[in-house]
């Protein structure tokens, strides 16, 4: 039945050729904005999900991660003694101007963390070192953002806010979802950067002890005044829920890739339809003859897999390609294994739907239409 | 219930008749007609266009169920049988031919015959039915055109081909629409000459046709006119 499917849908080449055309746009629709859907929202809680902290401890009110209102330090003092947390880092996350070597000026994310920190530390080192990170002017920026802050190599001098910097250390791969470089900072330095008091922070990275529960620290911490505390799973969605709900970015890259689904559907029914009804008097000629309805419908939804099999093959390989292309303007697609899959099984829905239409065709077929002319 | 069926007839029509619309707008395709085929007999139907030909044709070959009367098939009344038993006995009972021969294009002769056989009985293995395929087709002289889609065949050819898919599952009877009618008179009779054979087999043979020349081929005519079948005696086939 494979052999017949396959024959029927080559036959007419250049119909087969639209119909494939049809599901990989749809497929490359899906991968590249879900992809990059996926790639900003990793972004957007890529602090977070690296970090090693079990809980992150905000002031109360935050509802955003990266335009957190500093909180004074003497909360974290009495975090840090708190039943269960082994270990307590301050953070902070704020924002600087840049000054180029052009003469303007890139707003620039600051992150701020302890000496020695434990819990967030740069990763994906380059160059330079993290233990530079100490030194008064010491920062760590992302290859990636070389264009955007004009600067080439570890040793450049620059001005953050007024006050002088150094680069230390260049990571790989840390980017922002605001589109303001990451400079991580020791939090003296960070201060400095963000014009902010010598007692201010936004975060406290908390350790629990081990065997302890982190939801009753938590409760402990959310308990006190002026303090939200969230586990690292919660910060992490709230973060990427925050931009991807309040922006309408989700609403945004979902109904474009819902469009290429429609467009795949269209495409594959029709062309699969039409090739119904070319066919509609052997298939007609088959009933008649004694075929059971399920062994035809098997032919045109074998046609309707074949179609899905060959378009999310190219689709596939044209997102591949945007991938690496978009790669090069700095922009991440995160082609994932779950969103492969996912859209594999969607590409076969996809078809096997559109071949509905065809299917209701030869179940309601009449096989006496054979002796009709 | 068994019911005795007229001399071992493969499909016996006993008083059928059909109707098509309700009331007054109510149309006789077909009144009140009675004819059995039997093994071995190739029968010729013949009758004006409109006449009721194909509907009688369609009542025979369990595609369309009379509005009164019986429909003897292996000692059943199949008129009364559930719709999804119908396929399965149509698959062991009948081939069927087209003047229009409704093969795959895309398939070549052996694949579109070998399909034909695979429909009428999904546990056939592909490779078994291949071979069924080349036997059938090298029996109707197709053996060197087997790899050939019908494009490529002659009418003549395609009518074989359509012959070798009518034959697949070794039906008891064969029911053709005009299967001569898009052939040159050669070719016609060729085809004739083919499936008059096939009776010697001891299959039963039903050919719709206008042509009046066929009935050389026939053991016996029916003539059907404004839904009534009556069958041709011999003195009225000699005239």
């Amino acid at each position: 039945m494979w052999t017949l499917a396959r024959k029927i849908l080559l036959h007419d080449r250049v119909k087969f050729v639209v119909a494939a055309a049809g599901v990989s746009i749809s497929v490359l629709l899906v991968l590249v904005q879900i992809g990059l859907y996926l790639g900003f929202m990793g972004n957007a809680s890529t602090l977070i999900d690296h970090a090693k902290a079990d809980l992150w401890v905000t002031a109360s009110g935050n509802e955003q991660f990266d335009f957190a209102t500093p909180m004074d330090e003497r909360l974290y003092y009495r975090v840090a003694a708190t039943p269960g947390v082994e270990h307590a880092e301050r953070m902070l996350l704020s924002f600087g101007q840049f000054k180029l070597q052009s003469g303007g000026t890139q707003g620039v994310q600051v992150v701020g963390i302890e000496k020695g920190a434990r819990l967030l530390r740069p990763w994906n080192l380059q160059h330079g070192s993290l233990e530079r990170l100490d030194d008064v002017d010491g920062i760590v920026v992302d290859q990636t953002e070389f264009a955007k802050l004009q600067i080439k190599e570890v040793g450049a001098r620059r001005e953050i806010s007024g006050v002088r910097s150094k680069v230390v250390g260049l990571t790989k791969g840390i980017r922002s979802f605001t589109t303001s470089p990451f400079v991580f900072a020791n939090l003296d330095s960070a201060r400095a950067f963000s014009r902010l008091g010598p007692n201010d922070l936004t975060y406290i990275l908390i350790k629990v002890q081990p065997g302890a529960d982190v939801r009753a620290v938590k409760a402990r911490i959310s308990a006190m005044p002026h303090l939200d505390a969230f586990t690292k799973a919660e910060m992490s969605e709230r973060t990427r829920s925050y931009w991807s709900k309040r922006t309408g970015v989700g609403v945004g890259f979902f109904t474009t890739a819902i469009m290429g689904i429609i467009v795949g559907l269209v495409v594959v029914g029709q062309i699969l339809y039409n090739g119904t009804l070319e066919h509609i008097k052997e298939y007609g000629t088959l009933k008649a003859m004694g075929a059971e309805n399920a062994a035809i419908v098997r032919v045109i939804m074998y046609q309707a897999l074949i179609s899905a099999g060959v378009g999310f093959v190219f689709g596939g390989a044209l997102a591949l390609g945007a991938q690496a292309g978009m790669k090069a303007l700095n922009l991440s697609v995160s082609l994932t294994p779950t969103l492969l899959i996912g859209t594999a099984v969607l590409t076969v829905v996809m078809c096997a739907l559109a071949a509905l239409l065809s299917v209701l065709k030869v179940l309601r077929l009449d096989p006496a239409m054979v002796f009709k002319g | 219930m068994e019911m005795e069926t007229n001399m071992n007839a493969i499909v016996e029509a006993r008083v059928v008749s059909k109707l098509y619309g309700a009331g007054e707008t109510a149309v006789t395709a077909l009144s009140e007609a009675s004819l059995a085929v039997r093994p071995g007999e190739l029968l010729l139907i013949e009758g004006p266009s409109g006449s009721g030909k194909t509907t009688l044709l369609s009542i025979l070959g369990l595609l369309l169920r009379p509005t009164s009367g019986q429909l003897l098939i292996e000692g059943q009344d199949a008129a009364r049988l559930p719709e999804k038993a119908l396929p399965r006995l149509r698959a062991r009972t009948f081939g069927f031919i087209f003047q229009g021969f409704n093969l795959f294009p895309a398939l070549d002769a052996r694949d579109n015959v070998a399909l034909a056989i695979r429909m009428k009985d999904p546990k056939v293995r592909s490779s078994v039915a291949r071979a069924e395929a080349e036997r059938l087709l090298t029996m109707v002289g197709l053996g060197e055109r087997m790899h050939h889609v019908p494009g490529d065949l002659s009418g003549g050819q395609k009518q074989r081909v359509a012959i070798a898919r009518a034959l697949g599952g070794d039906p008891p009877l064969i029911l053709g629409d005009e299967p001569t009618a898009a052939l040159d008179s050669k070719t016609a009779l060729a085809v004739m000459d083919l499936l008059r054979g096939l009776t010697r087999e001891g299959r039963g043979v039903v050919v719709v046709t206008h042509d009046h020349r066929l009935r050389k081929y026939a053991d016996r005519v029916v003539r059907v006119d404004d839904g009534h079948v009556e069958e041709l005696r011999a003195d009225a086939l000699a005239a």
